[in-house]
């Protein structure tokens, strides 16, 4: 059984673009089928 | 990916300190989605696009990815963002770095490529042999060194 991700992820390009210039960070997207 | 290599800690640390990550569910894309992969021109997942807080894509890399070839990426890219900034000493510090942590993924040739461009750039063509050397004694039958292999003529 997978272990839960504990990565927090964005859903919103614009915010994520925002929140890496805040924290000097790179955006990182992941386009991904995800099981519904 | 989310089965196997995010769950990792190593993964799920390396990305939450070095990015702010995105995903996208194309399986159930909203309208926003896809107007974002028609942009990004995406047409297979995984895709994933490393940006810079501005928007400037830095690196982009398809198909699934164990846990030491995408924080090799992550490394990759942030070798990019210096490039791209002109800061060319960090960038090859960071290009260089991949190949002496992750030597055996399939980036490991590309970064020593990079390492090479970034010494150059940064004034120095010792630093460009340097790197360019290792990336013939070390991965001869990389395609990237047949980019780099002109220094032989």
């Amino acid at each position: 059984m997978a272990q839960e991700t504990k990565i927090q992820w964005e859903t919103d390009l614009e915010k994520a673009k925002m929140e890496a210039g805040k924290q000097d960070k790179l955006v990182f997207v992941d386009f991904a089928k995800v099981p519904g | 990916m989310d089965a196997v290599t995010y769950p990792q800690e190593e993964v799920s640390n390396g990305v939450s300190k070095l990015s702010v990550p995105v995903k996208f569910n194309t399986a159930e894309p909203t309208d926003e989605i896809k107007r974002l992969a028609k942009e990004f021109r995406q047409i297979w997942t995984p895709t994933f696009i490393w940006l810079t807080p501005d928007g400037l894509e830095l690196r982009r890399k398809i198909g699934y990815f164990p846990a030491e070839e995408l924080l090799a990426e992550f490394e990759m890219a942030r070798g990019f963002a210096a490039y791209v900034g002109q800061d060319y000493g960090k960038a090859a510090e960071l290009f260089a770095s991949v190949e002496k942590e992750y030597s055996d993924v399939p980036a490991a040739p590309e970064s020593l490529y990079w390492a090479g461009v970034a010494e150059l750039l940064n004034g120095s063509k010792q630093g460009l042999m340097k790197n360019w050397k290792k990336l013939q004694h070390n991965y001869s039958n990389s395609e990237w060194w047949t980019r780099a292999s002109f220094i032989e003529s």
